[in-house]
């Protein structure tokens, strides 16, 4: 019975496809629109700290690929979103960018920002929070356009809006929807609270006032004209139909295929997470929007818990490091009898925070594989080797002078705030680029051409393109057959990312109407004995038209 | 037989894990690759771009999973409740607790059984903040627990603070044991109802130093109830019994230099205490009971300083007033959830009282810290018959609840060569 069961849930199929290579998940179709889904602050964070851990012992799948996993007969289990060549397709979801099309430091500074709010006239208030850690508004500028207007804490000026607008951008270039961020600064007197706003106060519904807007703007930071220093989030263009979670589908969505907690870009999002320490990330900092287009569209948003900042305030040391409830480390602890000292526990806060505009953002106690986000997700609980090579790929796109575009968005007006910044990004990418690279073969980018008598594969080793290794301590050594056929070259060895082939060596090619494939194993060799040596396969298919990459396998 | 069934277990568990394998290599992603599905086409006949991925799962894996989807379907109404409360009750949720509201009380165990009451308070009564709470914890119609509490912050002075407090109670059931050598066979039953009105003045000397002046009125009526008439064990002598009234004037001054942290860490309190009594009804009792008491923190060395050590010491003695006597309800006692923890409650009873606990207090979390300790105490007819063999232990661990404003709840599990006991409490032991 078990072992059918088995059987049940079992297929095979060949590591790459001679068909063309899948680029776009069409969840794009025309639906009705959906009902909004209600967000809520509490129940995800209960239900994946608490219920979703009680659940995953009680999945005999997940119990058995664990005890397959130990005895070596069987792997994670990997995103259900992922093509021949092992890259997510461009979806509602996400799209390429600046990894498979290099955006220039400009592109990266626009971000995914069109319009900026119009400064130069009123902003009339139609919504207004009062309440909650971080009381703001909405307004609606002289152009018609739409914003949500948000403000630093009182103790950190700064600190909440460049965070938001620098990891807004950072993950737009990484390939994520996200809505527009803007710093602005606006003249408190060009504002007027619109008609019929009205504001909950002590659990009371009533009507807004400019007393109310005067108290939510008392104490902000401000420029020397004394304009008021806000983030500005323009509204998203569509309908919101509410948030999106990190697990499952949306039962009224026949677009949403692929469960969540299965989609490589939402598992690869822990690394990005981890890279600029975005510990809030949860299903109420989400949002799906129904577009033009008839279909929803998934964006991420509020990243003001993301660097230094963590709301109004500044992060604790324990953000990244461990779970806000961790069973793990509470165990540890009670059996220690308090002997065992959590790195997060030595880190006096205050000498930790350089700038009050920077919070609390270090890369000493940051461990890349280790990080966590301040509640589990099961999307970033699934992420695999696999997944966090791909994520890793992106982190390590940005270069020295891209993170500082993009950091320089912030509009800090402390260089050496901003250039600390800067330098903690640039330290964490490396950090996540060493640690990931050295557990996967790093390579990547293939480009395949037929060069009349030669068949030359080119690829790059990102963790050589990254400056992370030595070129001079690393080799490849490899291996090329034909699929289903005879060996063609053993144990052979390049300096060079680049291997060539001799297509007289390959017998009897492409005949009978079959396309031959040539399977290349790659190993990157290096003299650095904590870089494990994993394989990389790589599917070649000699067409009539050329030679195409059709399939890439990476061994975790 | 236990052992050969022992070992049919291991077998089968061998034998399944076998059984096993195979499933769990069907899952795996390595030579036998599991592709997203639907498979992606291997053709130029199919534009891939034009076929959606899905997630899907086969029969025999939502099989597998079943256990895990009955937990997680039979715990969505609770999904639905917190829900429902952060819509409806959004403060509940947020910790902010509201100016007034009313909260249900339970109390479980004990010799009474299960006790279910009401909380109500006030934090914003008048324009300057007065605060009142009312506490009612019913069990049966013998055990009843009734607190009142009305408080005046800043009365005439930003440093001072006037309380009224009125409690009623009844307890059907409570022993009287004896002094430092008493055997549990020395038990004694008795009943009580207990009515009490005091007027507190607290006034902050300084920074670190706070006095209290109090005057309070009780009434005891020890008797007997149903409950006792009912046990084997011999009731409290005639003389004992019966109504009493009696005035009491209390006085205490507080020295505490302990660091203002959450979680006490390091720094000494020092508390002296001076009560007088006198009975009403009757010129049979006047005496006096003072009180030394001693709370010291102190970082634990090599760690960081969470890592803490508690020490107090508390001292009580009575004395009688020219040839007066003491109700034997008010000689000091050992025996609660503040002191000798694993032993029934006032179980050494006599003229004073010498305590010394030692804690080892360490984070559990940042929220909470797990607790060892150890009780020792004795009771004494006067200072000359305190001896170093006559202290009895006690000794536990448990779990504190640590708020950003301090101490919120414990839960302690304390043991003695006697008997054990479990303590759910707001109030920290020191």
């Amino acid at each position: 019975m078990v072992l059918l069961l088995g059987q049940m849930g079992c297929r095979t199929t060949k590591p790459y496809a001679l068909g063309p290579i899948k680029t776009f998940d069409p969840d794009t179709t025309d639906i009705p629109q959906p009902p909004e889904n209600e967000s809520y602050q509490y129940w995800d964070r209960i239900d994946n700290t608490i219920f979703h851990q009680l659940e995953k012992p009680l999945d005999l799948n997940k119990v058995f690929r664990a005890a397959g996993r130990t005895v070596g007969v069987t792997n994670a289990k990997q995103a259900d979103n992922i093509n021949r060549l092992d890259e997510p397709p461009e979806s509602s979801w996400y799209n390429n960018r600046h990894y498979y099309n290099p955006m220039t430091p400009e592109e990266l500074a626009q971000g995914p920002n069109t319009v900026a709010p119009d400064t130069s006239a009123n902003w009339t208030i139609f919504s207004a929070k009062l309440e909650g850690a971080n009381p703001g508004f909405f307004i609606e500028d002289a152009s018609g356009n739409r914003f949500l207007i948000k403000f630093d804490g009182p103790r950190y000026p700064e600190l909440t809006t460049s965070a938001e607008v620098i990891s807004t951008k950072i993950f737009y270039a990484a390939g994520y929807n996200v809505p527009q961020a803007t710093i602005t600064y606006f003249d408190p007197d060009q504002v007027t609270v619109g008609d019929d706003v009205m504001v909950i106060d002590k659990g009371k519904k009533r009507p807004m006032t400019k007393a109310d807007y005067r108290n939510i703007i008392a104490g902000k930071t401000r420029n020397k004209e004394g304009k008021i220093r806000a983030l500005a989030s323009k509204f998203v263009d569509g309908i919101p139909v509410g948030s999106w979670g990190f697990e499952g589908t949306r039962t009224d969505d026949p677009n949403d295929r692929v469960a969540h907690e299965h989609r490589r870009e939402l598992r690869g999002m822990r690394v990005i997470s981890s890279w600029v320490n975005d510990t809030d990330r949860r299903d109420a900092n989400t949002m799906s929007v129904y577009t033009d287009g008839g279909y929803i569209k998934h964006l991420v948003q509020d990243f003001g818990n993301t660097l230094g900042a963590n709301a109004a305030g500044v992060h604790e040391p324990i953000y990244g490091q461990a779970y806000l409830i961790d069973p793990r480390y509470m165990t540890l602890n009670a059996v220690s009898l308090g002997f065992n000292v959590n790195s997060w526990e030595t880190v006096e806060l205050k000498k930790h925070i350089p700038f009050p505009s920077v919070g609390y953002f270090q890369e000493d106690i940051f461990k890349p594989g280790q990080w966590v986000s301040a509640h589990p997700l099961p999307a970033y609980e699934n992420m695999t080797l696999r997944d966090a090579f791909w994520a890793a790929k992106q982190v390590m796109s940005f270069s020295d002078e891209d993170i500082r575009a993009i950091v320089e968005t912030g509009q800090l007006t402390n260089p050496k705030a901003e250039e600390y910044i800067i330098a903690v990004l640039i330290k964490r990418r490396d950090q996540i680029g060493r640690y990931w690279f050295s557990r996967i073969n790093p390579v990547d980018k293939f480009s395949v051409t037929d060069t009349g008598d030669q068949i030359m594969l080119a690829f790059k080793d990102l963790g050589v393109t990254g400056g992370l290794f030595d070129p001079e301590q690393t080799h490849y050594e490899y291996e090329i057959s034909v699929v289903d056929g005879k060996t063609l070259q053993q144990e052979q060895k390049t300096e060079e990312p680049v291997i060539s082939f001799d297509k007289s060596t390959i017998p009897q090619l492409t005949t009978g109407g079959r396309t031959d494939v040539l399977k290349y194993e790659i190993i990157t060799r290096r003299t650095n004995p904590d870089v494990s040596e994993k394989s990389t396969l790589v599917y070649i298919a000699l067409e009539q038209t050329g030679p195409r990459l059709v399939g890439i396998k990476r061994e975790e | 037989m236990e052992s050969r069934y022992s070992w049919n277990w291991i077998i089968i568990g061998l034998i399944s894990f076998l059984l096993f394998l195979p499933v769990a290599e069907a899952y795996s992603q390595g030579s036998r690759e599991r592709p997203s599905k639907p498979e992606e086409p291997t053709t130029e006949n199919i534009d891939p771009n034009s076929v959606p991925y899905t997630s899907e799962q086969s029969v025999g894996e939502y099989l597998l999973a079943l256990p895990s989807f009955l937990l997680h379907w039979t715990s969505r109404p609770l999904g639905w409740g917190v829900k429902w409360a952060e819509r409806e009750l959004p403060q509940l949720l947020q910790g902010e607790r509201a100016p007034y509201g009313v909260f249900p009380l339970i109390e479980l165990g004990g010799d009474v059984g299960t006790a279910y009451g009401l909380l109500l308070y006030h934090k914003k009564i008048t324009k300057y903040n007065h605060r009142a709470r009312i506490e009612a914890l019913f069990g049966s119609e013998e055990y009843n627990d009734f607190n009142f509490e009305y408080t005046i912050p800043k009365f005439f002075s930003e440093k001072s603070q006037l309380a009224f407090d009125a409690s009623y109670s009844n307890d059907p059931v409570k022993s009287l044991y004896g002094g430092n050598s008493s055997e549990l066979v020395n038990e004694q039953l008795y009943a009580t109802e207990e009515l009490e009105g005091l007027i507190e003045f607290q006034h902050r000397i300084s920074p670190v130093a706070t006095l209290t002046l109090s005057g309070r009125y009780r009434n005891f009526d020890i008797g007997i109830s149903e409950a006792v008439r009912e046990s084997t064990l011999p009731l409290v002598r005639e003389p004992l019994r019966g109504t009493t009234a009696l005035l009491g004037l209390d006085s205490s001054l507080r020295f505490d230099f302990v660091d203002q942290s959450p979680r006490s860490i390091r720094g000494g309190r020092y508390i002296l205490g001076l009560n007088w009594n006198h009975s009403l009804t009757d010129d049979q009792f006047h005496y006096l009971t003072y009180m030394l008491e001693w709370h010291q923190f102190l970082p634990f060395p090599f760690l960081p300083d969470t890592r803490r050590l508690g020490l107090k010491t508390q001292l009580h003695q009575t004395t009688t007033l020219g040839d007066r006597r003491i109700p034997f309800f008010d000689y000091p006692s050992l025996g609660s959830s503040y002191d000798l923890r694993g032993f029934s409650t006032d179980r050494f009873r006599d003229d004073g009282s010498l305590l010394i606990t030692l804690e080892y207090r360490y984070p559990l979390w940042n929220f909470a810290d797990i607790v060892l300790f150890v009780d020792e105490g004795q009771v004494f007819s006067d200072y000359t018959k305190i001896g170093l063999d006559d202290f009895h232990t006690s000794y536990g661990f448990g779990f504190h609840l640590i708020s950003t404003k301090g101490f919120a709840f414990r839960s302690e599990f304390a043991f003695s060569k006697e008997s054990s006991r479990v303590i759910l409490n707001i109030n920290p032991n020191f």
